[in-house]
């Protein structure tokens, strides 16, 4: 059984490495755009890469003996999987490789971001015991992974759109996605680092000590001894659960990332969206907006169901009440919310093209702050995933 | 032309008036939630029967038709209950003669606590122990100290959650003299 | 110059349209197929302009907007339900918020979800949902149900796909559109082939959904449709379920919790970072007793329904109502035992149950023990021992042990015995305990719930209707000059019915009769 485990695991890296690669092939694809054998193999090792990715869930699920998507490892990992198959297939129908690209490198972010937290085959507590859980959190993910796609093609569309040899908002707006985007690179590659090097720092409070993974840059307001002689104390409202821990990580992966931000532009003499506007630009805009807009329509039922039905009659079985009000389910509410109104502003007069994808660049911001600042911010019943 | 202008307007004035209706009955309702749950004075005070702890005879509410009861909740964990329990005891010979019994229905679990408690307080007037909770929830107290006041006839005639006003508690037995 | 294709004046030839038909062009509304919706007249009423307020889309839309930026407030600081069960609400926000928790608890938003505005908001999202659909169902309704098959060539032209064709044989083409499962239909020799029509009363069922979830939701507020309650039951005992005018009674046979092994090497590593247990269920078995006329306080007259077993994400059914398994409360004490030794050193045990204690106690050993004072839970307070409740949580006893002679009091708890008179002669203490769990069940009638599903149901049926199928037509029309003009319209996916209508005419070409 053991054996099963270590198997999931390592089929899980070949996905990851698998991934990486068909980002390569597929960048190779879209510069040399006559040879299509280079966009067949890079479809082909995605999806190779992807029935690895199957098989580590499906191994999982065979050790632990539910399915492995009951923490916030196991959730993420699911959902990276989920985008890629969605991207596979609306590959199929849209060979566009810039898609694939952007696609592929979200879907890697996530899974990168995912072997951050506990990996641990965690048994369930009774209120997750049930079908439904399987159900809700699949259908959920698959939902999201379609919604997804639209804000692929929403950002590849403002990239196109936008006039590079002016400065305005929008400029600034594209550079700041670029940033968030470095910073979780950035978060990722310290993380590797450190981990690697295996850096353990103690930080000793008046209560208890932590550990940090990081250079303990800020740490709680009552510290007693820490590493570093330079040191920031975080105010003392401060309280949530490792609230300086967070805030450590997060400081440092926007540090990495505008360090990163510097030396692309240090090496391009350009802003990101100047660099690769040329590159878009041969993407045909109207068919993005059309996928974009497809995406949502096949995407929101989809989240409905999952996010908010099953959910709803998961948590009546459960928690003897189908809503509850908790952070997480706010925020799937929100979720819904935002793209029902996107499908009925889209059908005023003069919301599609840029003002679309624009929206749905915001939309994708929700469901990531769902993913991930609910459970790291704000703790609810979700706690787990 | 004309009448289907009137149709139409109708039907709007039917939709808009669905609508505030409900908007109105549901604001109605959340101003007054808690509220339906709890006795009021006028209804009937729901019947019971508990043991006297000091004679371990029934006592029943039934049984005391034509007499004024004074019915109160409390326990001998909750302080400003401690601090009627002597005004209580000080006005129910007086008042018993006048045909009006005071009972205070305990919470406490073990009659051991009580017993103590009245021997400490030298209690007199029925104490009675209500164990599952069952009179508490038949009139509808969540909150410890309540006293009903309640007319020969078996209606209330008047209630009070939370502390007595000690000075007033005269004023309200006098109202449930037969 | 060129020649605009919609009226055949000149145009610039930069321009798709001439001036005139861009600005035509521009106001053309195809949603409702340019059928006036009725709140767009002229003289209007007080009701006209509430009516014209809630018909609009962007109005909809700026209520909820509205609507999804409160929702997310609520959830900057946690909700009053989900702070430390006991904690005083205006000392908790402001103790760990500050003045920003102050502030907000002031507010009100720590309840904002039921806050009269948040009901408001909802209340005004419903009107404009119910009000929009009305509003313009109708005219589309009749709109597509009399459409004409000819249409003005203007119109025609007006669409996003227009192609001239040279054919000769129209019913091939017909034939091949009825192959792609279009429905054909002609006058004169005008076609009209139009598909999945229902798709555009996708939305207006949805809506009807949206509506009937909204309506449950008020229903909700009615006792007769919705009804909870919350019991606590100790191991053993029997309790009334409160709000069932004393008809349903419930006793806790026994309430027990199942732990996942510790050694089990697939989850050793996730318990050792949990740094406890992990609970693996939480089960009563439950016996229920109804009973029609029940005088408060009686015990007897119960009659036993059935016996169940209620656990957590398993809810039970009886007498109309569910049962939840939804809390409980671990090892109250049931009893304590004591050990005393009396001058000769002999031994004996007082065991004493926590529910009822003796008032007195013989012992084996001739010592006698009287029990002074009983406090359930208790606490200090300053100098003096108080019982902060009934529940035996924390229990402890004041005693008088005497052998006839000497007579010494004791403060007796499980994890002390303190003696009053200093000497403690009879070295009493804590030897033994028992204990015992209470379970919290739900227990609720609901229903509403059904009235939730069946809203969700139509909701979901009237989502893809209306988002996975597309209202596609196209229209055959012959010119003077013998030509055809083929247009299309589609109600989304424009792209995809261009693609669709191109194989058409492909297919016609290929099968070599163009």
């Amino acid at each position: 059984m053991e054996q099963l485990h270590l198997l999931s695991g390592h089929l899980l890296e070949v996905a990851f490495f698998s991934y990486l690669i068909g980002v390569i092939l597929f960048t190779w694809a879209a510069a040399r755009r006559r040879q299509p054998v280079f966009r067949n193999l890079a479809w082909g090792i995605t999806a190779l890469g992807w029935l690895a990715q199957l098989g580590f869930f499906i191994l999982r699920w065979v050790y632990s003996g539910h399915a492995p998507v009951s923490n916030l490892f196991e959730f993420m990992t699911f959902f990276g999987m989920m985008m890629v198959l969605v991207l596979l297939v609306v590959y199929w129908f849209y060979p566009y490789p810039l898609l694939a690209i952007l696609a592929l490198i979200i879907a890697i972010l996530i899974i990168g971001c995912a072997a951050m937290f506990p990996q641990e085959v965690a048994p369930l507590v009774p209120s997750l015991q049930s079908h439904w859980l399987y159900i809700h959190v699949t259908t959920a993910a698959l939902g999201e992974a379609v919604l997804s796609i639209s804000f692929f093609t929403g950002f590849l569309y403002i990239l196109h759109e936008t006039d590079q040899t002016k400065q305005h908002k929008s400029v600034w707006a594209i550079e700041g996605l670029f940033l968030i985007l470095l910073s979780v690179i950035g978060y990722m590659l310290l993380a590797f680092i450190f981990r690697l090097s295996g850096y353990t720092a103690a930080v000793i409070t008046a209560q208890d000590s932590v550990m940090y993974q990081l250079p303990p840059l800020f740490v709680p307001h009552d510290t007693v001894t820490t590493v570093l002689p330079v040191h920031i104390s975080v105010s003392e409202w401060m309280r949530g659960e490792n609230a300086a821990q967070q805030l450590n990580t997060v400081t440092l992966s926007i540090i990495a990332g505008v360090f990163l931000y510097i030396i692309i532009i240090a090496l391009a003499r350009k802003r990101i969206g100047a660099v690769l506007q040329p590159i878009v630009q041969k993407l045909p805009k109207d068919t993005l907006d059309d996928i974009g807009y497809r995406a949502v329509a096949i995407g929101f039922p989809i989240f409905t169901l999952g996010a908010l039905i099953f959910a709803m009659i998961w948590a009546q079985q459960a928690w003897d009440r189908f809503w509850g009000w908790d952070p997480k389910e706010v925020w799937a509410l929100i979720t819904w919310l935002f793209y029902a109104a996107f499908l009925h502003i889209r059908m005023l007069r003069g919301w599609q093209g840029i003002r679309s994808a624009w929206l749905l660049v915001i939309g994708f911001c929700i469901i990531m702050f769902n993913l991930l600042a609910v459970n790291l911010l704000i703790v609810g019943l979700h706690a787990y995933a | 032309m004309d009448s289907l202008k009137k149709r139409r307007f109708l039907i709007r004035l039917f939709v808009l008036t669905v609508l505030a209706c409900v908007l109105l009955t549901a604001g109605w309702k959340l101003l007054n939630e808690g509220k339906s749950q709890k006795l009021e004075a006028g209804e009937k005070a729901p019947d019971f029967v508990l043991e006297n702890i000091q004679t371990g005879e029934k006592f029943k509410l039934s049984d005391l038709k034509g007499k004024g009861v004074l019915v109160n909740f409390w326990a001998t964990y909750c302080e400003p209950c401690k601090q009627e329990m002597p005004v209580f005891e000080e006005a129910a010979p007086t008042y018993e003669k006048q045909n009006v019994i005071l009972a205070a229905i305990s919470a406490d679990q073990s009659s051991l606590v009580i017993n103590r408690f009245r021997d400490r307080y030298d209690l007199s007037f029925p104490l009675l122990q209500d164990n599952g909770n069952q009179v508490m929830e038949a009139y509808s107290v969540d909150a410890l100290p309540a006293t009903f006041f309640i007319r020969a006839d078996g209606t209330i005639s008047r209630t009070v959650y939370g502390p007595l006003q000690i000075e007033k508690l005269e004023k309200y037995l006098d109202e449930i003299v037969p | 110059m060129q020649q605009c294709p919609v009226c055949k004046k000149e145009k610039q030839q930069s321009e798709k349209f001439c001036s005139q038909c861009e600005e035509q062009r521009k106001n053309w509304d195809m949603r409702y197929e340019g059928a006036l919706r009725r709140s767009q007249q002229q003289k209007r009423t007080v009701i006209d302009n509430v009516w014209r307020f809630f018909s609009s889309v962007r109005n909809g839309m700026y209520i909820l907007i509205v609507t999804l930026l409160a929702t997310a407030l609520g959830t900057i600081l946690p909700q009053r339900a989900y702070i430390p069960p006991g904690s005083i609400p205006q000392e908790f926000y402001a103790s760990q918020y500050g003045l920003f928790g102050r502030a907000y608890h002031y507010l009100g938003f720590d309840m904002l979800y039921s806050s009269w505005w948040y009901m408001i908001l909802l209340g005004l999202l419903g009107a404009s949902i119910l009000i929009a659909s009305i509003d313009r169902f109708f005219p589309l309704y009749r709109a597509l149900k009399k459409q004409p098959i000819k249409r003005r060539i203007s119109f025609l032209r007006q669409q996003k796909y227009v192609r001239e064709l040279e054919i000769t044989a129209p019913e091939l083409l017909v034939k091949e559109m009825r192959e792609k499962r279009y429905h054909v239909r002609q006058d004169g020799e005008d076609f009209l082939a139009e598909k999945n029509r229902f798709a555009r009363w996708g939305p207006y069922v949805n809506h009807i959904g949206l509506l009937l979830i909204l309506t449950a939701a008020f229903l909700r507020l009615f006792p007769s449709f919705y009804q909870d309650s919350f019991v606590w039951i100790r191991d053993g005992e029997t309790a009334v379920v409160p709000n069932t005018n004393q008809s349903l009674f419930i006793k806790n046979e026994r309430f027990i919790v199942d732990t996942y092994n510790a050694d089990d090497p697939k989850f050793s590593e996730a318990i050792k970072l949990e740094g406890r247990n992990i609970p693996k269920s939480f089960t009563t078995n439950i016996s229920i007793f109804q009973t029609e006329k029940h005088l408060a306080g009686e015990m007897a007259d119960l009659d036993l329904l059935s016996h169940l077993q209620v656990s957590v994400n398993h809810p039970v059914r009886a007498a109309g109502y569910t049962i939840y398994q939804s809390g409980y409360q671990l090892n109250e004490f049931s009893s304590l035992t004591f050990r005393t030794f009396n001058e000769d050193g002999q031994t004996a045990d007082i065991k004493i149950d926590t529910q009822d204690p003796n008032t007195e106690y013989q012992l084996e050993n001739g010592l006698r023990a009287v029990l002074i004072d009983y406090y359930p839970d208790y606490q200090l307070d300053g100098d003096s021992v108080v019982t902060v409740s009934k529940f035996p949580r924390n229990p402890a006893f004041v005693m008088d042990i005497t052998d006839g002679e000497h007579t010494e009091r004791v403060f007796a708890a499980v994890d002390e015995v303190v003696s009053e008179t200093g000497s403690n002669r009879y070295s009493i203490s804590a030897v033994d305990y028992e204990t015992h769990h209470v379970t919290g069940l739900s227990v609720k009638r609901d229903w509403t719930l059904p009235v939730f599903l069946l809203g969700g149901i139509i909701f979901m049926m009237g989502l893809i209707q209306g988002l996975y199928w597309q209202h596609r037509r196209l229209w055959l029309h012959k010119q003077q000059d013998g030509t055809y003009l083929l247009a299309g319209y589609t109600n989304k996916h424009t792209s995809s019915l261009e693609k669709e209508a191109d194989r058409l005419l492909d297919n016609y070409r290929k099968g070599g009769r163009y």
